[in-house]
Order: C-alpha cells, then structure tokens, then sequence
C-alpha cells in the first residue's frame, strides 16, 4: 500500500507517520504544493491524505489534477476549514472523505483504512483476527464461523477498535466516531462504557478471546493476546 | 425639536423685538413732528391774532384763542408752551391743550395772548401704531410658516428620504449607500460624508470579519498538532496516574476550544448570510430523527419524554442551520435536566414549545441568548449554543422566549409564519 501525505504542518505530519507506521504501509509525505505535484506526477498512490490549505496552491487543485489523470488514487482531505462549500467542492471533486482539524489519529486511520477497502478489495472485505471475523460490507461479526448478533454501535465500536488495532483509543475518540462531533459531553463516556461492556460480553459468551482492553484512566486497545 | 421649526422660532423672536423697538421709535418720532407743528401753528395763530389787534379787532375764541388786556408790564417769562386740560362744553371729560401764552404791547397797551390747540391723545397713539405693529407681526409669521412648511417638504424630502436608507442600512450587507442628491451644500458634503464612513465601516467590517475567519482557522492546526501529538502519547506503556490525569484535561481543553473556534465561526457565517439554500423542511421529522439519536441519553437520566406533534408545520429554512437549531435546543433540554426529569415537546399552530426540568438559572436569564451568557457552570458546554440558536432566529425572523418557573425552563419558539 502506497499512500501520499501532503500537509504543510511539519508537527502534524510527523505525528500522523508515526501513528501510521505500524501499518504495513509506505508512506511519501509532501509539505508543498509543487512538492507534492512531483510526486503525483511520478508516482501512483493507493490513497492521499491531503491538506486544502498549501504553500503555493490549493489541495483541491491537486485533487481535480488526480482525477483528471483518470487516477484511481483514493483521496482523504484534512482540512482546518470546516466550510460546507469546501467539503462539498473536494467531495465534487471525487475526493473520498473529508475530515475537520483537529482529528484523532485514530478517527484518520479509520478513514484511510476504510478508503482502501472500497477501493482495493474487490469483494473480499473480511477482517480476521484468529477466531473473530469482522464482515465490514455486511457489518456481520462471526466468532468460529457463529454470527455473533451487534447492535450498530457495538458492531462500529469494534471496527473502530479492530481497524486501530494495537493503539490506545481514548473513550472521547470512541465517542466522537460514534456520536460525531456534537456529543462528546461527559454522558457520551458513559455509554463507551456500556457498549464496550455489552460488546465484550457478547463475544466472550460466543468463546472470542478479549481481545479488548481497557487501559486504565484511559480508554481501550484491541490487541490480539 | 425640528430644525426648521429652531429656526422659524428663533426668526419670529428676533422678529417680535425689531418690530417693538420699531414701534417705539415709530411713535417718539410722531410725538415730536406733532409737538413741532404744534408749536409752529400756535406761533402763527398769534402772529394773526396780533395783526387783528393792531387792526383795533380784538378777537376772542374760547378755548382756542384768549386775549386779556394787562395793566402793567409782564416781567417774566414769555411765550410759555405748556400743557394744559381743559373741560370739554357740555362733558365732563377733559381735554389736552397745548396752549402758548404771550405778553405783547401793542400800540402802548399790554396783552396776554394765549392760544391753543388740541392735542392728540398719546394712549390713542400708542395703541394705534401697537395694533398696526401687531397685524404686521402676524402676516409675517403667517408667511414664514406657509414658506417653510411649503418649501420644508421639497428641500428636506431628500434628506428625510435618505435618513430612511442610513436607518436600513447594514454594514453587514456588503452593498454600497446610496444616498439621494440635494443641491443643498450642507446636505451634499453630509451625503459624501455618510458614503465615505460606510465605505469605510465596510471595509473595517470585513478586515474584522476575515480576521476572525482565519484566526477561527488557524486555532484548528495547532490544536490537531497538540491532538495528534496527544494521541502518541497514550500508546506509551507505563504512564503514571497524574500523567494520565494531565492529558485527559489537555484533551477535553483542545477539544473545547476547538469547538468555541467553530461555533464563532458559525455565527460569523450566519451574520454573513452564507447560508442561502433553502428547502422545506418538517419540523416533526426533524425532531423525531434528533430525539431518536437523543434517545440513549434521554434514557439514561430517566427522562420522561413526551412529544404532542398534532399539527405539523413546514417550514423554509437552510437544512444545516435548522438542524443546529433543533439539535441545540434538544440537547440543552437534555443536558440541563436532572435525572427523572421531564421534556414535553409540542407543535401548536405556528409555535414549537419545549419545556424540560432543571436547577433554576443562576444568572440573569436575558443573558441566556448573548455569546458566553452561560447560566449554569456546567463543564461541558462553551455558552454559545443558545447564542448560536438566536443567531439562526434572527436570520429567520423567528421569536423566541424563555421563561423559567416551577423548576422547568421554557423555550418558545415563534416561527412567524
């Protein structure tokens, strides 16, 4: 998996490779405009995370320059705009997501992982982890091949654990994926934990392994043992 | 105090003392031209008398000409002008004479010449040139006000009309003042004035406006710095409690501002008008879907709900903007109850009224609506959601009122339509 980075925020973009690099992914960053126009015009990306506001030019300028080369490149937009008219202009455009700063770095992954599955994997959409089998085209959960019967926010829950695979997520970014952006209010945490709890009920009561962790003070981790 | 009506007093004041001073002056110069001919006629009747006399007539002509024989030589004075009253024949009243008394020696004998003359009376005077003074007053204040109402509606209608425009005017519209012309000077230089000020509030306006746009901008990329940077930060193992406690504030703090920068931003866009689609939308569908994705929240505070949406209502308005407007009223109805509270949500003919339970306001309720009007110190919420819903109001025309009694806020919201 090849994706491009562009973003002009040195700190940020720092930060995102680091969370990216246990995946198993090549990561090509770009901090301007005319350094991330070489890129594309050599290179050939599964998917870019692209800032709108650039030194030298506008992220959507390079997004229309994709899709004008008929790329099959799968485009996440970050922007620290949170402006209809640019979500809706990059969406036009044929960008996949858009995403509002500041984001969690979980919530980031989640996109890009979920770009790559609609664009990469034809057909197969099957996450496995030992014996847990996530469907996430048709939002199924099977432990040893038996449905396991989530409700939405569980099932979402656990993808959101299960595509973070192996990093912390705290309780306000589990509830900011769930909730969006307008319920992370004290409440909100509340219900994280009773979903978790749910969730992890149902699946040890099929013989899944607790694969999910509560880290004290914290929040959770999905972690095969 | 209108200008014209300032002035037109001021004009009819100064009116008022020319015409007395002149009305005195009017009626000493009579009195003097009278006295003086007076006196030049009473002189002449006794040059005429004595003629007569020197003729052997001695003639006599009461009141008017008296002439008495003397004895013995007048030492004194002579030709004595004075005023004197004198009983009308046949009335009691009294008259003034001026008469002029004369010694002569004609022909070797001694005469006392005295002749007089009626005198106008001076109170009849007086009163004549008063009244003609005061009918003069009153055709020229009449005029003035005939000229100025008449000529008031043409030379000011330019300037009443554009007081009209300023009145209208917002700098916020983004239009340039069009102001009528005047040929009046004073009213041209004010005109150029106003245009200029407006250009230039204008322009203030949107330096402040794009000021406050990308500084709401800019906020965000540190603050996803600080978040991504926070996000590393919790996979390390074997962070200790305080550690931990730390970033849990510096998380919840990031995301406050984060939020405070939007919401001001939306309100800019609100002021701005960027909202301009607009498609129909039910007011109980759109509050159906909220309270459905309320519903885990409203369930674990173990609020009643009850909703009497017997009438629908239909109303024109951008969808976002409606549903920041239902959303933030919803969750401020959920937020600010107490565990086994109520929400009652109902749709009457044009209104929506929504009425939960709470702790009573512990400030000012009329600050309720303004930026950062926080009532309750409650941690979550920034104080600009209800200034937010004002925001959206006011753009739409809707009224709304709050009221708090018997431990339930009241929200009525007017639709106006």
């Amino acid at each position: 998996m090849k994706l491009l980075l562009i973003e002009d925020e040195k700190e940020l973009l720092a930060s995102i490779m680091s969370y990216l690099k246990d995946e198993s992914y090549l990561i090509d960053n770009a901090s301007t405009y005319r350094e991330a126009e070489d890129k594309i015009n050599i290179y050939e990306y599964d998917c870019a995370i692209v800032d709108i506001t650039l030194p030298g030019g506008s992220g959507l300028d390079l997004i229309s320059r994709w899709k004008n080369n008929k790329s099959n490149t799968g485009i996440i937009i970050i922007s620290a705009k949170n402006s209809l008219d640019d979500k809706l202009t990059g969406l036009d455009l044929g960008a996949d997501d858009y995403l509002t700063k500041p984001f969690h770095l979980a919530e980031l992954n989640s996109r890009i992982k979920s770009v790559l599955r609609r664009r990469l994997h034809n057909g197969s959409s099957l996450l496995q982890f030992n014996e847990l089998s996530i469907d996430t085209d048709k939002r199924e959960v099977f432990v040893n091949n038996c449905s396991v019967s989530l409700t939405k926010k569980e099932f979402d829950i656990l993808m959101y654990l299960a595509t973070n695979k192996g990093k912390v997520l705290t309780r306000e970014a589990i509830a900011e994926h769930i909730w969006g952006d307008n319920s992370s209010s004290y409440d909100s945490l509340d219900f994280v934990y009773t979903h978790i709890k749910n969730l992890r009920k149902k699946l040890s009561d099929y013989g899944a392994g607790d694969y999910i962790k509560s880290i004290y003070g914290i929040g959770y981790k999905f972690n095969l043992l | 105090m209108k200008l014209i009506t300032k002035i037109s007093f001021r004009y009819s004041v100064i009116l008022l003392f020319i015409l007395i001073l002149f009305s005195g002056i009017i009626y000493f110069a009579v009195l003097h031209f009278i006295n003086k001919e007076t006196k030049e006629q009473l002189c002449h009747t006794r040059d005429e008398v004595m003629l007569n006399i020197k003729q052997g007539n001695i003639i006599s002509f009461p009141p008017f000409i008296l002439v008495e024989k003397q004895d013995l030589q007048h030492t004194g004075k002579n030709n004595i002008l004075q005023d004197t009253l004198i009983q009308k024949p046949g009335s009691r009243e009294d008259e003034e004479y001026r008469q002029l008394t004369s010694f002569v020696n004609i022909k070797g004998q001694y005469y006392k010449i005295i002749t007089r003359a009626s005198l106008v009376e001076k109170d009849d005077l007086a009163e004549t040139i008063g009244w003609i003074s005061s009918a003069i007053l009153i055709i020229l204040l009449f005029s003035l006000v005939i000229i100025t109402q008449r000529t008031t509606n043409k030379v000011l209608k330019p300037f009443y009309d554009n007081l009209k425009t300023l009145e209208q005017y917002s700098i916020k519209s983004g239009k340039v003042l069009q102001l009528r012309d005047s040929d009046i000077d004073e009213f041209k230089n004010m005109n150029i004035s106003m245009v200029r000020l407006s250009d230039r509030a204008q322009k203030e306006y949107k330096s402040l406006k794009e000021f406050s746009e990308n500084a709401s901008h800019e906020i965000q990329t540190p603050l996803a710095v600080i978040k991504s940077k926070l996000d590393l930060l919790i996979q390390k193992e074997s962070l200790d409690e305080e550690t931990i406690q730390g970033i849990q504030i510096l998380y919840h703090n990031v995301d406050k501002l984060s939020k405070i920068t939007k919401s001001l931003l939306l309100m800019a866009k609100i002021e701005n008008n960027e909202f301009m689609e607009v498609t129909d939308i039910d007011l109980r569908t759109e509050l159906t879907r909220q309270l459905a994705n309320l519903s885990e929240l409203v369930l674990s505070k173990n609020i009643q709900l009850k909703t009497e949406f017997n009438d629908g209502l239909v109303l024109k308005a951008n969808e976002n903007l409606f549903q920041i407007l239902i959303s933030n009223l919803l969750s401020n109805a959920v937020k600010h109850n107490i565990v086994g509270g109520r929400i009652n949500i109902i749709i009457t003919d044009r209104c929506l009224t929504l009425e939960n339970t709470g702790c009573e306001p512990s400030t000012d309720p009329g600050k309720l609506f303004k930026r950062f009007g926080k009532v309750n110190t409650n941690g979550d919420s920034n104080g600009l959601g209800l200034a937010i819903v004002k925001e959206i109001c006011n753009l739409y025309g809707y009224k709304i009122d709050y009221s708090y009694k018997d431990n339930t806020h009241t929200i009525k919201l007017d639709f106006n339509i």
